[in-house]
């Protein structure tokens, strides 16, 4: 089996709030002094879901395409030291500042081009914008079915049996494959990747696709080609200062509490 | 642990341990002026009233060619681990240490009654060997010299030193078997009792011996003599009691002869085949215990080339760590203060030698026959995994890398490496990490930092400080805050009152601030060797470029890992720990601690301050110096400090077991009556600040953790 | 101007969902004179198209083959519907349904979707869809290129408000084929009150210390009512295995717009506010001064949660 594992390098989602900036201008965050980029931390699990297939069906091979500049070579390399057997990052200037469907149309075409994918995992967001929509949109492009927030994938018969999270529980979903299936941090944590592998990644190269790579025009890629417009990135508005409550016990300062909660009526 | 960290100096056990070395000098003296005593005066016949005396060589022979095959079994199996670089470097300190440690026996003293029944057993095997060995001469080579005045020393010492040798066994027994000492039991075999007893009845038959031929002899012959064999004569006069005919007396003494004898070199014997084998193995483990700081942990060179990475397979030990396998014996002295095992967690240091001396055993001749028909060891040789099988994962995890297992070790085991070098497989071979270690590896690897989820900056101590100067070479000392020191919470205050302090002092220094990364030191301790040596390079350039000359770091393990682990890496700093630069400074006048602080206070010794580093003095120093602050040591103190439970990356790891170590130190130090616990490392604060509460749930009169810069900002700027 | 809004409603106990209840408040506000669809499908879809207020048309259909919600299955449904009312806005709930209908329904129409957005405003003519982002260290605004605007909205974003039933049903295909089977289902039940559910909610932290410090939580819960308050944890607790990951609020967790939100011995990291600064009054209680929690609260009390918590189950008794 033939699985693409799609990763996003981030704006690392653990810089301290007081680090984090945004430059109104370009409405874009200012990376923070000192603090890389991470490779998101749902497509790091999608990854493991598909290294445990992988290694769960012999002959088996991922692939790990990222969309991204130069850096996001660091977020492939990490999947690679994790067990992935090919790299390939989506490198052009076109590329950038897109939406989901512009990053969901680029990466299935990409997929299209490797042409023997039998299943595409992602994270279930990455975990900068939080939209959850990238591989649902691969899956549209695609026209193949898909299967979200899943905690467990297994192969076996004619297709993958994913264990969704529900608000109240999970679900079992059997799907035929070819498929797309997003991965939830319920999953469990990525494996830690073994030194021998870190230095076989090390030495592998990653493949770069540009625009005309993958049969597309620049006008369908990238801003240009984007059908959500980002208008405003912003600070949120930080709430009122803190009353902290009077008293030098912490009973006088219970009371004090509780008192307020009443007379705001909700409590 | 080596020369640097032994026990606060105790005087008395010093010269009883001396004793004997003046007794054997002594002798040799009497041997030297026996010589030239005339005949005819005090002396006795060699081996009266025994018909086949040659039957002494008979045994002495086997028990050579005994010995040769123990040592050479033995040999065979240490020669399966890799060389042991540097182990011939330094020679006259290691002389030094094996005189120290295995014929001075220093670390079996640290603990009295066993140093002092270990010493009569030991000094009474050396001179009643050197009492043989004189007798033989004068039996066997044209060499008179047992007679007259010399005689009758030698007669003396003997039988003096057979009964400090019979009060050892007395000791002994009555520690095994009617005190029940608790860590005797812990691993106990046959082979305990057997030499034990058999000691015993090598020295009483010895009496029996002498007594019965006095008895024939010199009790009506030369009664001047007899008392001088005190213990003997009194056995003597206690058998006249029996109006024996001569006849029966000679016949005891043959027999008891025989029985002395059979039963002596049944003894040693016991050499080869049990613990027994520390007589040698212990001086011999002291002389190749190593001679740099006991902080420093092996580098793996050229990290990049190797096929195994730490140690999977018991060939991947150094043939010195084999070594020391075999000069445990079993006293269960490590497991007693391992800090995991007071705990009750899943780690024996003493059961971790010893499953890796079986294991050895086990496995170790059919990797020797593979080795010699393949040419290598074969890691597929051993039927059960030595990491995972052997030794539990969560054995290894549970190490705390305190090196209390290795101060007190009387043969010189050095524990924590041997502990490393399988967490260093676990982690880069086989990436089998606890979760919540592997979350602050990864955060080290990608944020350089330890503390994931922080929400805190490298900077953020800073707000509320005046102009805090960034280092730029032109200072006299880095002041080097480490990731605790900033990202946590709690350890801000502490890097405050560090950086006010070291300013009010008048010493020219400087921060990095957003330039700080982790120096990689629990990379090293979670076993992942090859991160730490990213970061430690990194980091020596870094200081390089901008031509750090001292530091002074806030935590004592960025401490021990400048001073002890970058010269590894080139990196040559003059190191101090923050409480090393303020007792300087106290001591100097260029701080004044004027504001009382009217408490009892009790100071935690940190691992890698004082037991790695020998700093015991400083930090109490400072303590004596804030007038009001009364110092109340708690009962594992120094050297026998007990670890906060933090180390060895378990500051990032889910404890298992019984109890949490922090618990049952903060139960120590609750236990002194102190108001304050007072501590030099940041994370024996945090393990405090968890702790207290949990064993003193009342708010009320809670004791409270803080740093040695706490207390003392205290008394120099008064209170905030 | 006005729009045609289609919300794509859900059934909850035989009812409209309440999330689908805002939406259709939130719709109105959005129309500007265009009709407000609404779609419902599975058991009892027909009858409880009546109690959507403030829809004009219903487009429903009973088939018990809704009822275990499929993405194939109800794209089919709803692409039908909007052929019918041909919607220039979507508004979906950010639900189980909600996450895989958004984006694959806005793809079919040839569009886009917003996700997880807190408010959505007609602003010059045009649909302004406002969400976090950055784990809610960002709120970005967006505005569509193309139609329908879709968005997925946050629960609580509008206040449901009473309006007129439905004028008309109009009867949408069965359920068809789907390539994609549940072939089980595992329901976590959450004893008592449900997180979302919960007018109080009182979350514990990694502060806490240990699981069993959780007792002492619950303890609070238990003294405001168990018909009222129910207990979560943050993603640090959930990690220790402190608490069970079905009430773990945040991103990834439950997000939760109670009336008071207890943070005890939380830091307040911003994964964790994204899921409860929805929440009328944030009471967070916690040691240390500093700590990020305090920039979100509206009432604080610094100290150990181990006395002040008892401390505010006894006030609350007098």
């Amino acid at each position: 089996m033939h699985i693409v594992v799609c990763a996003k390098q981030i704006p690392d989602p653990e810089t301290p709030p007081s680090a984090f900036r945004i430059d109104a201008a370009s409405n874009k965050v200012v990376p923070a002094q000192g603090i890389a980029p991470v490779l998101s931390q749902f497509d790091g699990i999608a990854a493991e879901a598909a290294l445990r297939i992988k290694e769960a069906n012999a002959g088996s091979k991922v692939t790990v395409i990222s969309l991204g500049a130069d850096s996001a070579a660091a977020a492939i390399k990490q999947v690679l030291a994790m067990g992935a057997d090919e790299g390939v990052l989506l490198n052009d200037p076109a590329f950038e500042d897109g939406d989901s469907y512009t990053t969901a149309k680029t990466l299935a075409a990409a997929i299209k081009k490797l042409g023997d994918v039998d299943a595409v995992f992602c994270g279930r967001q990455a975990a900068d914008w939080d939209m959850g929509q990238v591989g649902l949109l691969i899956a549209e492009e695609l026209g193949w079915p898909v299967s979200i927030i899943a905690k467990g994938v297994t192969s076996g018969g004619a297709g993958l049996q994913v264990q969704r999270v529900l608000e109240d529980g999970y679900e079992n979903v059997e799907t035929p494959l070819p498929a797309v299936v997003t991965v939830s941090n319920e999953f469990g944590e990525p494996r830690y990747p073994k030194l021998p592998q870190i230095m076989a990644a090390a030495k592998k190269t990653v493949t770069q696709w540009k625009t005309e790579d993958l049969g597309l025009s620049a006008g369908e890629v990238g801003k240009a080609g984007s059908r959500l417009k980002l208008e405003t990135l912003s600070l949120p508005p930080k709430g009122g200062a803190v009353e902290l409550m009077p008293g030098d016990t912490p009973a006088e300062q219970a009371a004090a509490l509780v008192a307020k909660l009443r007379a705001d009526k909700i409590l | 642990m080596p020369d640097t960290t032994t026990a606060p100096p105790t005087p008395k056990q010093g010269r009883v341990a001396a004793w004997w070395g003046p007794a054997v000098g002594l002798s040799g003296l009497g041997f030297y002026a026996a010589t030239t005593v005339p005949e005819g005066a005090a002396g006795r016949q060699i081996f009266f009233n025994v018909a086949q005396p040659w039957a002494v060589y008979v045994f002495l022979a086997a028990l050579i060619g005994l010995m040769v095959y123990g040592f050479v079994h033995h040999a065979r199996l240490w020669g399966l681990g890799r060389p042991t670089p540097g182990i011939l470097s330094e020679i006259p300190h290691r002389f030094r240490n094996a005189m120290r440690l295995g014929l001075v026996q220093e670390k079996v003293r640290r603990d009295r009654y066993a140093g002092i029944m270990h010493w009569c057993i030991f000094s009474s095997i050396v001179v009643l060997t050197f009492v043989t060995a004189q007798v033989a001469v004068e039996g066997d080579t044209p060499i008179k010299f047992l007679h007259g005045t010399y005689y009758l020393i030698f007669s003396f010492y003997g039988d003096l030193f057979g009964l400090i040798g019979l009060v050892g066994v007395a000791m002994a027994i009555n520690r095994r078997y009617f005190q029940d000492f608790h860590r005797i039991r812990w691993d106990e075999k046959i082979e305990d009792s057997l030499i034990i007893v058999g000691l015993g009845l090598v020295l009483i038959s010895g009496f029996f011996v002498e007594a019965a031929r006095i008895l024939v002899t010199e009790l009506t012959q030369h009664p001047d003599w007899a008392p001088w064999s005190f213990v003997a004569y009194v056995i003597a006069q206690g058998l006249t009691g029996f109006h024996m005919s001569e006849p029966t007396v000679l016949s005891i003494h043959v027999w008891s002869w025989w029985f002395h004898i059979a039963s002596a070199f049944s003894w040693l014997a016991l050499i080869v085949f049990t613990r027994l084998d520390h007589l040698f193995f212990a001086p011999i483990n002291a002389f190749f215990l190593r001679t740099d700081s006991p902080g420093r942990l092996t580098k793996i060179e050229d990290i990049e080339q190797q096929e195994i990475f730490g140690v999977g397979y018991v060939q991947d030990f150094t043939w010195k760590q084999l070594f020391e396998l075999d000069a445990c014996v079993r006293c269960g002295r490590c497991t007693e203060v391992c800090p995991a095992n007071i705990a009750g967690q899943p780690l024996s240091p003493m059961h971790l030698i010893q499953d890796l001396k079986m294991h050895l055993a086990d496995v170790g001749p059919d990797l020797q026959t593979h080795r010699h028909q393949f040419g290598d060891a074969g890691r597929e040789v051993a039927g059960m995994a030595m990491v995972g099988d052997v030794i539990k994962d969560e054995t290894l995890w549970a190490c705390r890398t305190c090196g209390a297992c290795m101060q007190e070790c009387p043969v010189m085991i050095e524990h924590v490496p041997t502990i490393v070098d399988m967490r260093r497989f676990l982690v880069m071979n086989e990436a089998r990490i606890p979760a919540t270690a592997q979350a602050a590896l990864e955060n080290l690897e990608v944020r350089g930092h330890p503390w994931r989820g922080t929400s805190l900056e490298r900077t953020t101590w800073m707000d509320g400080l005046e102009e805090v100067p960034i280092f730029d070479g032109s200072q006299e000392y880095l002041y080097w805050v480490g990731c605790s020191g900033s990202l946590v919470e709690r350890n801000l205050p502490v890097t405050k009152a560090v950086f006010r302090l070291l300013r009010e002092s008048g010493a020219s220094f400087g921060v990095l601030g957003q330039e700080e990364t982790c120096n990689g030191d629990p990379a090293r301790r979670l076993g992942n060797e090859y991160l730490y040596q990213i970061l430690a390079q990194q980091l020596v350039e870094t200081f390089k470029a901008k031509n750090v000359q001292r530091v002074i770091t806030n935590c004592p393990h960025c401490f021990n890992t400048f001073k002890n682990e970058y010269p590894q890496f080139d990196g040559h700093f003059e190191v101090l720990h923050h409480t090393e630069f303020l007792d300087g400074a106290l001591k100097k006048g260029t701080l004044k601690a004027t504001f009382p602080i009217a408490a009892d206070v009790t100071y935690h010794d940190s691992c890698y301050l004082g037991r790695y580093n020998d700093q015991y003095d400083a930090p109490r120093q400072i303590i004596e110096m804030v007038p009001g602050a009364n110092l109340v040591e708690m009962q594992r103190n120094f050297s026998k400090g007990l670890c906060c439970g933090a180390g060895g990356g378990n500051m990032w790891q889910e404890e298992v077991g019984e109890r949490r170590v922090n618990h049952v130190r903060a139960e120590e130090a609750v236990r002194t009556g102190a108001s304050q616990v007072i501590s030099n490392c940041p994370f024996c604060i945090q393990m405090f600040e968890d702790g207290v509460p949990a064993v003193h749930p009342e708010e009320e009169g809670r004791m409270r953790p803080f740093d040695v810069a706490e207390l003392l900002e205290a008394s120099v700027f008064g209170p905030k | 101007m006005p729009r045609n809004i289609l919300v794509v409603g859900e059934l909850a106990g035989g009812q409209p969902s309440s999330t689908t209840l805002e939406l259709l408040s939130g719709a109105a506000g959005l129309a500007e004179g265009g009709t407000v669809s609404v779609t419902l499908l599975g058991t009892g879809a027909t009858a409880a198209a009546a109690g959507c207020a403030g829809a004009t048309t219903a487009y429903a259909n009973d088939d018990a083959g809704y009822d275990t919600f499929n993405g194939e299955r109800w794209l089919t449904a709803l692409t039908a519907a909007c052929d019918q009312a041909s919607p220039d806005v979507i508004l979906i709930g950010q639900t189980t349904a909600g996450r895989e209908i958004g984006p694959r329904l806005a793809h079919r129409r040839g569009s886009a979707v917003a996700m997880d957005c807190t408010s959505i405003v007609a602003e010059g003519g045009a649909i302004k869809a406002q969400r976090p982002a950055y784990g809610g260290n960002a709120l970005a605004t967006y505005a569509f290129a193309t139609s329908p605007a879709v968005a997925t909205v946050r629960a609580k974003s509008w206040d449901a408000v009473p309006g007129a039933a439905p004028s008309s049903t109009v009867a949408l295909p069965g359920a068809g084929e789907s390539r994609t089977n549940v072939t089980g289902k595992e329901q976590v039940v959450a004893e008592g009150l449900q997180l979302q559910d919960a007018k109080v909610v009182i979350s514990g932290g990694r502060g806490l210390g240990s699981a069993e410090a959780f007792s002492v939580v619950e303890d609070l819960a238990a003294a405001i009512g168990k018909d009222k308050a129910a207990v979560g944890a943050s993603r640090a607790a959930v990690d220790l295995g402190w608490y069970p990951p079905s009430q773990q609020v945040g991103l990834t967790g439950k997000v939760v717009t109670p009336d008071v939100y207890f943070a005890v011995a939380i830091s307040g990291a911003s994964q964790h506010m994204a899921g409860c600064s929805g929440s009328k009054v944030i009471v967070a209680i916690n040691r240390d001064a500093d700590a990020n929690i305090f920039g979100f609260a509206k009432y604080g009390i610094v100290g150990d949660y181990k006395t002040v918590v008892p401390a505010i189950i006894e006030e609350l008794k007098k």
